[in-house]
């Protein structure tokens, strides 16, 4: 990796088999968040490929994947790795196949997160991402995909009602 | 689900008939199979939902599930010239659900994955602005994200059994249709802003003040689709013809629906 300093911020520029990147993520991601999708932009599903990438070589996540994830989500990057290391996502599928996230957050309450597009039942979801657009995940959306990236999501099979009652699970119940 | 509302207007207008087949209803410009329709009160967005439901049941053999806050008693007045057209057994297909409130609608679509032998290809919900209207940003985020989620599990689901995971019965299909006020607020303009998060593709229905016979009687609308950018409008594949992006709807005061393609130099006029 090479890093490249210009205007007092730090460009991170890597190198992959695949491809060249060049951030800065940030106003990549500042333009598809403007454009307010609820699902991944293709600059952050490249980041979570190659972190899956080398995650599945070396059991740790380098350096620059690091800092390519706090430039590209900001401040819930770091919360969200603490949530993966403390094995706090878990995803809960139905006899039928269909599946939930539930997220333990920091203060202990639970959280469900779908699989196929950005939702979550917590405060911050609804306040930052939703309200404010301030951001394109929360920190326990964020916390799923890394955990699907390195393979440390517990899978717990579940009843269907069970699995019915997590999809439920509504912003308020949390309060 | 973009393609089968413009299959579904094509099919009404008479135009092409024999050209459409049961493969070009669901698969023109189908790249998403999430559709937001959008449009003012009574413009005729029920009657499109209805055609579309009735379409995707009777022509492709999809189980249809619609959802909609005030029951449906009868056919919709555009749509009775169909009646003859209808099959009992296309109808048996359409599951007509009428929940209160927006927990019953949560519950409804949250509840869809239980009951394996009667999952739905293609889900409907219309005026979705009735259960919003007492709900935060919330809610309206929540059933939009369960119904895109249910969706995709189900599209997966019937991907992994179908022969044919390209078919039009190998995927699970999503319609909201949304009934804009005519002043909006702050409120509403962010539950509009949360939705479109989650159905990029939208098909409007705007009212439409200029007439080319030069005389208006009842109402017409103007009916066109914004998707996201950078997907363009596919080829036609029955007729090579690029596809119609917008048509005319004209309701006469008997009831009675009139749907019109509008060529790109028709749509300039308006």
């Amino acid at each position: 990796m090479v890093k490249m300093f210009h205007d007092g911020f730090c460009w991170s520029v890597f190198m992959s088999t695949d491809m060249f990147i060049s951030l800065p993520y940030n106003i990549i991601l500042r333009k598809q968040v403007l454009e307010m999708d609820a699902v991944l932009p293709s600059a952050a599903e490249e980041l979570l490929r190659e972190i899956q990438k080398q995650y599945l070589e070396t059991k740790q996540i380098p350096d620059d994947l690091l800092l390519a994830l706090k430039f590209m989500f900001g401040p819930i990057a770091v919360h969200a790795l603490d949530l993966v290391d403390q094995h706090s996502v878990t995803q809960f599928v139905a006899p039928s196949g269909r599946a939930v996230y539930q997220v333990i957050g920091s203060s202990g309450r639970v959280y469900s997160c779908f699989s196929s597009c950005h939702y979550c039942s917590c405060p911050a979801f609804s306040f930052s991402v939703l309200r404010k657009n301030d951001s394109l995940l929360c920190k326990h959306i964020l916390a799923v995909y890394l955990s699907q990236a390195t393979g440390t999501c517990q899978e717990v099979t579940t009843s269907a009602g069970h699995v019915t009652g997590l999809l439920l699970a509504k912003e308020e119940d949390n309060t | 689900m973009a393609g089968l509302l413009r299959g579904a207007l094509r099919w009404y207008s008479g135009v092409e008939h024999a050209e459409v087949s049961t493969d070009s209803l669901s698969l023109i410009g189908d790249r998403l199979p999430y559709c937001l329709v959008l449009g003012e009160h009574a413009c005729g967005k029920t009657s499109l939902l209805f055609l579309a439901a009735i379409l995707a049941a009777a022509e492709e053999g999809k189980r249809v599930l619609f959802i909609s806050r005030s029951p449906i008693q009868t056919l919709p007045a555009p749509l009775v010239g169909l009646r003859a057209r209808l099959g009992p057994l296309s109808l048996k297909k359409i599951q007509f659900l009428y929940p209160r409130s927006s927990d019953e609608l949560l519950q409804v679509v949250a509840s869809v994955h239980e009951n394996e032998k009667l999952v739905p290809s293609l889900i409907i919900v219309d005026g979705l602005n009735e259960y919003a209207a007492t709900s935060g940003h919330h809610f309206v985020a929540h059933v939009s994200a369960l119904l895109v989620d249910t969706a995709a599990f189900l599209t997966e689901r019937f991907s992994a059994i179908s022969k044919n995971p390209e078919g039009v019965n190998s995927k699970c299909s999503v319609i909201v249709s949304l009934t804009l006020p005519s002043c909006t607020d702050d409120e509403t303009e962010g539950s509009l802003n949360v939705i479109e998060r989650y159905f990029p593709v939208r098909c409007w229905l705007e009212k439409d003040t200029y007439s080319p016979e030069g005389v208006v009687e009842g109402q017409n609308f103007r009916v066109y689709f914004s998707e996201e950018s950078g997907i363009e409008p596919q080829q036609d594949s029955a007729s090579g013809s690029q596809e119609t992006k917008e048509w005319k709807v004209m309701f006469r005061e008997s009831g009675e629906m009139t749907v019109l393609p509008l060529r790109p130099s028709n749509s300039g006029t308006m």
